[in-house]
């Protein structure tokens, strides 16, 4: 994500919580937990996707 | 009788809330390579204990139509229905096959005009979506050029080209968030207009979905007395927390006081008034829910004789119940709709047998597969089976990517042992999300879940009903 000034961050996360917001509108509980699919919804939005194994080129670990 | 639908992965989507709130966090969650299909992640759940008796004496399909064992489950060796099954379906097709044909041209002609509007509206959002999540992944990689021109700047501080580099992918960096921020401003616009323009598609929906269930009452000279009792516990929300005590019945008051919540709630309670027959599915309708915070979305249920009358749809009945539905702060009226539906199936025989009926005749000739190798990486259990036959068209035709409709479409056909399915709540869920789309993509299947939740074709249960005589007790 780009990160070029302080302000960025949070107009950038309220975009991501909306992103979230109407991509949960799709959740059925066929899909399983809703965080996972939450953070398919995040991943999907920032050209990701989310992972079963840890990220080794992130310092900062994985969430999954 | 009970089963017991249960998240066994706890869920926590405020770590969603959180994770958004940093970009860091973000980045953690991410690895930059293709989409593949995403999380998913739940583990041997679902559950349904205790088994069933599959309906009546003289049902049919009651224990086949279940498929398998999924207990067992990691080799995928589950019991295979057999080719031919399911006559039940298609035998209450063909008995109200007038009635059904009517009615789904009623809706057809109900939906018609919004659905053109609602067309076009999604075809607006899907554009505008793309064009952000393009944006979105420029900017993720303009990112990472600059943080590589940063990290070789550091080792050369004083590299004049590396300087002038870093300057011109900030100044494209800044472009890209803008970019980033329009595409998202259009994305929340379209979406919000389609919103708009399915309300006005659901209301013209729901009026010829309660024609239908008012005609089948009409028909068997029943009373329209439970939907106002329906509509009193909705009113004064007697149903919320009144399956526990204490703490939990104090918080899920608390949490589905919430406006979010009410909202939710209240649409899928205006849904559940006009698609489901309250003279029938009372009970299901009623079904005291529980609020958490965060949860996988469960319905605990336990077999009730719809046609007794003192557990039927007073407040004070509501408390004495077993079975509930446990839903998270955050779950959206379909899901709502998804677990009124497991309590449907369960509470009415009938509908077990159908429903049973229907997921064997449409899976018969597939092997079910676990959920863990046909979508790996994504955390499903070992003990997770099913097979998606094709129900994916119905997903494709609501607006479902073909990835989720993949999935959709497996879990649609999950086996459990013999006595549940998701062929109802999944169902109910097309219904709610776009009637007229599921009808045309899947008449079939569109026929069961209209013809249980309006009654049509619960002819053994509207004929008890109509004698006042417990179901599956001869006349």
């Amino acid at each position: 994500m780009a990160v070029t000034s302080r302000d960025v961050v949070p107009r950038t996360t309220e975009m991501l919580s909306s992103t979230v917001r109407i991509g949960m509108a799709d959740y059925s509980p066929a899909f399983g937990d809703p965080l996972m699919f939450a953070a398919e919804v995040l991943a999907r939005a920032v050209g990701g996707k989310v992972s079963a194994k840890p990220d080794v080129s992130s310092e900062a670990g994985v969430v999954y | 009788m009970i089963a017991v639908f249960r998240p066994t992965r706890p869920g926590d989507t405020d770590a969603v809330l959180r994770c958004v709130r940093t970009l860091r966090a973000v980045q953690a969650v991410i690895e930059r390579r293709d989409c593949g299909t995403g999380a998913g992640g739940f583990k041997p759940g679902n559950k349904c204990a205790g088994g069933g008796d599959g309906g009546g004496p003289d049902s049919g399909g009651g224990s086949s139509g279940g498929g398998g064992d999924s207990s067992g489950g990691s080799g995928g060796s589950v019991e295979q229905a057999k080719p031919g099954d399911g006559p039940l379906v298609k035998a209450a097709r063909d008995e109200h096959r007038k009635a059904l044909d009517k009615a789904r041209k009623n809706l057809d002609k109900a939906q018609e005009k919004a659905d053109a509007k609602f067309a076009e509206a999604t075809k607006k959002f899907y554009e505008a979506k793309d064009a952000h999540f393009d944006a979105s992944d420029r900017a993720a990689k303009l990112q990472e050029e600059h943080a590589g021109i940063i990290q070789r700047l550091s080792a050369d501080p004083t590299n004049a080209t590396l300087q002038q580099s870093l300057e011109r992918s900030t100044g494209m960096l800044e472009e890209s968030s803008k970019a980033f921020e329009s595409t998202h401003k259009a994305m929340e616009k379209a979406h919000k207009q389609r919103e708009k323009v399915r309300q006005e598609m659901r209301s013209a929906v729901q009026k010829a979905l309660r024609k239908e269930c008012d005609s089948v009452n009409k028909e068997d000279g029943i009373e329209d007395k439970r939907r106002e009792q329906v509509q009193h516990i909705y009113g004064i929300g007697s149903h919320v927390g009144a399956a526990q005590f204490g703490d939990v019945a104090e918080r899920s008051r608390v949490i589905a006081s919430r406006t979010v919540v009410q909202q939710e709630m209240k649409e899928a309670q205006a849904f559940a008034m006009n698609a489901v027959n309250p003279e029938i599915h009372v009970q299901a309708m009623t079904t005291p829910i529980v609020f958490e915070e965060s949860v996988r979305a469960s319905a605990t249920v336990r077999e009730i004789d719809h046609d007794a009358e003192q557990l039927v749809g007073s407040a004070t009945s509501l408390g004495n119940r077993s079975s509930y539905t446990t839903l998270s702060a955050n779950d959206s009226a379909s899901t709502h709709v998804h677990e009124m539906a497991h309590h449907m199936e369960y509470t009415t025989p009938e509908v077990r047998e159908l429903t049973n009926d229907f997921l064997a005749s449409r899976t018969a000739r597939e092997s079910p597969v676990q959920f863990s190798k046909k979508f790996p990486d994504v955390g499903y259990a070992d003990d997770e089976v099913g097979s998606p036959d094709d129900f994916s068209k119905a997903f494709k035709a609501a607006g479902y990517s073909d990835e989720h409709a993949e999935r959709l479409a497996h879990y649609a056909g999950k086996r459990y042992d013999g006595t549940m399915t998701e062929v109802l709540t999944m169902g109910m869920e097309l219904m709610y999300k776009d009637a007229r789309a599921f009808a045309a993509s899947d008449p079939e299947w569109f026929d069961l879940v209209f013809g249980v939740a309006s009654g049509r074709i619960l002819s053994k249960t509207r004929k008890a009903r109509k004698e006042q005589r417990p179901y599956g007790t001869s006349s």
